[in-house]
């Protein structure tokens, strides 16, 4: 045979894989077509083509390879089993720019599944390699680094500090200052993940300088990174008072308040979890967020969104009220307990009804005056519903019963109390009576609506064991009206009445 | 004596005299008595009431000096007492005034000020307000901004979309799809397709030949082969007078007659002189330079200190004329000489251009 048909057999070869792995990278795009191809053994093919001379048909093997591993956990499995990481980790090292960007999203999709997978890739020396992609110039191969580094620190803190041991923090700090708009949001959205573990994994990433930066990027135009850097931050302030500190010294507010009516219903979210965190420390980052009129704002993003997007908001202003009562007036006079009240009515989630149930109770325990306020926006009712519903999950009716307990014992509005008493179960039913108790004596022109309205007849009609505090105020009420009075609203009176008339003989 | 004799004389009648007399006395003693005791009676009476009353005035005057001196001494023990009292009721009203004022402050300061929470609750409803407007004016202004980007899109979607279906105008033979006889309107995209410019397919970039200044029929073929038979007709306007039509085509296709300078290369002469050096090298036999006297065979050649200098050799004609090699400068600053400013020049300087004339 001649040379050139020698080498003709070589072309064919190679003709043929290369179709093949592109055929193969094409139809892994499709999830229907996965199954088939695992079925069909594709992994094992896939392997030896790894390490082909042809750059491109690695190329395309490794992207195939990433995109089988992305589809679900089994492939993933089978990567990891069949030994290809290895090979990968090393390559990685070595490598074009392209090559580079698969294999780092190979190792993404191995990752992203569950920590033991993420835990076989950070054993096969992974992370050293991805932190020097991270030192490449071409923003694609930074970004397949910076988004596998993300999904392996996700899962857990052991991985996160992993990887920060192995100093991407830095890198990716430097990351997040690039133009690229896409390694941006990836390089946030790393971040967030290691900080959101530990106090330690967040003070790292502090003090490699990501505050500044985050909040230079707060006020960009591109929604899916304004949701990465809120919930940087967020994850970054939550874990104590100093850490908040810093990020609120980098003066987000009050800019961070337009972010609460960005158009992406995200960005809104996250931003409401950074308020939350920021607030839900000490009472002088309440005043601070307070001061700078973020409580209007929270109550005017809890009154527009729907669903689990307010859950943030709604804590925050439980939080805020939590610290004293100055901060509860200011609640309060922002209009939130009414936006708190409709939450309660009209939200359907357990979860989102016992926070707002637990907001209110934080607002309305600290005085006469708060528990007024609440208690006007006929709030109690709800409360004790939400309580007596016979489908309710625990921790909704936990919540709602404290709730109602603090804005009882110090409620003196006798007018909300007063369809408690028909309604309310024995232990509710001991503070409402106390609070009648405690009012009625001094108070005549309270005693006489108490009568009209049909209170009495009911405080009448409650039966109470003898040496009961319950029955101590019910003597208490009696005590404040004549006995005639009693004696007429107690029941079987008009029995006795009649009874009375029977025995009676006319006097002739 | 004759005294006596006339009082004998008249002894007789004096004692009967005596006697009337004492007879009415008599008679009038009773009554001469009553009258005198009622006399006496009423003299004494006037004496003791006088004495009596003068004891009494006596006694008054006694009590009377004797009780405003007691009454005096009570009214100036009360007088002490009350003006004591009146300066304690003093001081205790001093005092609870600053009791009043420190309790207020000490409470408003460290406890529980009602007015300056009062004032902070009012101002802070203003600042949510005031948030509030610029909150929703900002919100107003990002949807609005969301909706121009919109429709700049769909605006540009269509255009696009316009440009390249651009073959589906109506003309006045073959009405298009959106322009139908069948319908009694035109549909907008026909107005849409009428008011864009087709975008014509991009230019495939023909690799030309180079420029070949020996190519004398430069154009020729190209136009010569596109050139039709027939020229189309001429308009009915009067046009002329008209060459012949030989002459103006051998004027419009005539050949490319270049200058020489303009055949030549630019970098012909660079090429020529290394076209030389190569020959000359293939053909040199010896490659050692001639040295005319022992002296410059055996000895090394020393260059010019002036030009083996590290400082440059500043000769003239380096790299181009007026170079400047900063970096090699001892110093970035200008050179300056130590000259007494002139006045003249600052008055040139404000005639003519500032820095016109640099001092």
């Amino acid at each position: 045979m001649s040379q050139r048909q020698v080498l003709q057999v070589f072309e064919q070869y190679q003709k043929a894989r290369t179709q093949f792995v592109q055929t193969v990278a094409e139809l892994a795009t499709r999830p229907q077509n996965i199954e088939t191809l695992q079925n069909a053994g594709v992994m094992s093919l896939l392997r030896p083509l790894l390490l082909d001379i042809v750059p491109t048909i690695q190329q395309t093997a490794a992207l195939a390879l990433g995109r089988l591993a992305n589809y679900n956990d089994d492939l993933a499995e089978a990567v990891v089993k069949g030994d290809i990481l290895p090979q990968l980790v090393y390559s990685l090292a070595e490598q074009n720019r392209f090559y580079k960007k698969a294999a780092a999203f190979v190792l993404r999709a191995v990752a992203k599944h569950s920590p033991e997978l993420a835990q076989a890739v950070v054993d096969c020396g992974a992370l050293d390699a991805l932190v020097i992609c991270l030192e490449e110039f071409d923003p694609g191969v930074k970004e397949s680094a910076a988004w596998a580094l993300g999904y392996i620190a996700r899962h857990g803190p052991e991985l996160a500090q992993a990887v920060v041991d192995a100093g991407a923090v830095p890198l990716l700090v430097l990351c997040v200052q690039e133009p690229d708009l896409s390694l941006k949001r990836i390089a946030a959205s790393a971040l967030s993940d290691i900080s959101k573990h530990s106090p330690e994994l967040a003070q790292t990433v502090v003090d490699a300088g990501a505050i500044a930066h985050l909040a230079q990027m707060v006020l960009n135009p591109d929604a899916k990174l304004k949701r990465q850097v809120f919930s940087a931050l967020a994850q970054i302030s939550k874990h104590s008072v100093d850490l908040a500190e810093m990020v609120v010294e980098a003066e987000i507010f009050p800019a961070v308040l337009t972010c609460l009516k960005d158009p992406d219903e995200y960005v809104r979210k996250n931003c409401a979890t950074l308020i939350r965190e920021v607030a839900k420390h000490t009472p002088e980052l309440s005043q601070l967020i307070v001061n700078a009129g973020g409580v209007a704002a929270i109550v005017d993003f809890v009154g527009d969104s729907r669903g689990n997007v307010r859950l943030p908001g709604v804590m925050m202003l439980g939080y805020v009220a939590a610290h004293s009562e100055n901060l509860a007036m200011a609640v309060i006079v922002s209009r939130g307990v009414l936006t708190l009240d409709a939450v309660l009515q009209t939200e359907s989630e357990d979860h989102i009804q016992a926070a707002a149930a637990w907001s209110l109770g934080q607002i309305g325990r600290h005085s006469p005056e708060h528990a007024k306020a609440v208690a006007q926006a006929n709030v109690l009712p709800k409360l004790l519903r939400a309580y007596l519903r016979p489908d309710v999950s625990e921790d909704l009716q936990i919540k709602s019963k404290k709730a109602l307990k603090h804005i009882l014992q110090k409620c003196v509005h006798l007018e909300a109390l007063e369809p408690l008493l028909q309604e309310a179960p024995a232990n509710i039913l001991k503070h409402v009576v106390a609070q009648f108790s405690k009012v009625l004596p001094h108070n005549p022109k309270s005693r006489r609506l108490f009568v009209t309205s049909g209170g009495l007849k009911k405080i009448q009609e409650i039966r109470a064991e003898p040496g009961s505090a319950l029955a101590e105020y019910i003597n208490t009420i009696n005590n404040c009206y004549p006995e005639e009075i009693v004696k007429y609203y107690s029941p079987g009176y008009s029995d006795s009445l009649l009874e009375r008339v029977e025995h009676y003989l006319p006097q002739t | 004596m004759a005294t006596l004799h006339k009082l004998l004389k008249e002894v007789d009648s004096i004692v009967k005299e005596i006697y009337d007399q004492q007879l009415e006395a008599e008679v009038h003693r009773k009554e001469e008595y009553d009258a005198a005791v009622r006399i006496q009676s009423w003299y004494r009476g006037i004496r003791t009431r006088s004495l009596v009353k003068n004891l009494n005035r006596c006694a008054i005057r006694i009590q009377r000096h004797y009780r405003g001196f007691m009454g005096r001494r009570r009214i100036r023990a009360i007088l002490i007492d009350s003006v004591k009292r009146m300066c304690l009721d003093h001081y205790n009203k001093q005092a609870a005034q600053i009791q009043k004022m420190w309790r207020g402050f000490y409470v408003r300061k460290y406890v529980f000020d009602y007015y300056s929470r009062k004032k902070y609750l009012e101002s802070l409803v203003a600042k949510n307000e005031m948030i509030r407007s610029e909150l929703a004016e900002q919100e107003e202004a990002m949807r609005r901004e969301a909706r121009k980007r919109e429709e700049e899109e769909t605006r540009r979607r269509l255009r696009a979309w316009a440009e390249r279906h651009h073959y589906l105008v109506s003309t006045v033979v073959q009405p298009s799809v959106f322009n139908s006889p069948y319908r009694p309107f035109t549909l907008p995209e026909e107005t849409l397709l009428l008011n864009t410019r087709p975008k014509t397919p991009p230019k495939v970039a023909s690799v030309g030949h180079g420029f070949d200044p020996s190519w004398r029929q430069y154009g020729q073929n190209q136009l010569m082969v596109r050139l039709p038979s027939k020229l189309p007709p001429l308009p009915a306007k009067p046009q002329g007078p008209f060459r012949q039509p030989e002459e103006v085509r051998a004027q419009r296709y005539r050949e490319f007659q270049p200058s020489l300078r303009v055949a030549t290369d630019y970098e012909a002469v660079k090429r020529a002189r290394e076209q030389w050096r190569a020959e000359e090298w293939a053909g040199r036999l010896y490659d050692d330079e001639f040295k005319p006297t022992k002296a410059l065979r055996e000895k090394a050649y020393q260059p010019l200190m002036h030009t083996a200098s590290e400082y440059g050799h500043l000769a003239y004609g380096n790299a181009h004329f007026r170079e400047v090699q900063p970096e090699r400068h001892v110093t970035q600053d200008r050179f300056r000489t130590i000259v007494p400013p002139v006045p003249v020049f600052d008055k040139l300087n404000a005639e003519y251009v500032e820095g016109y004339v640099e001092n």
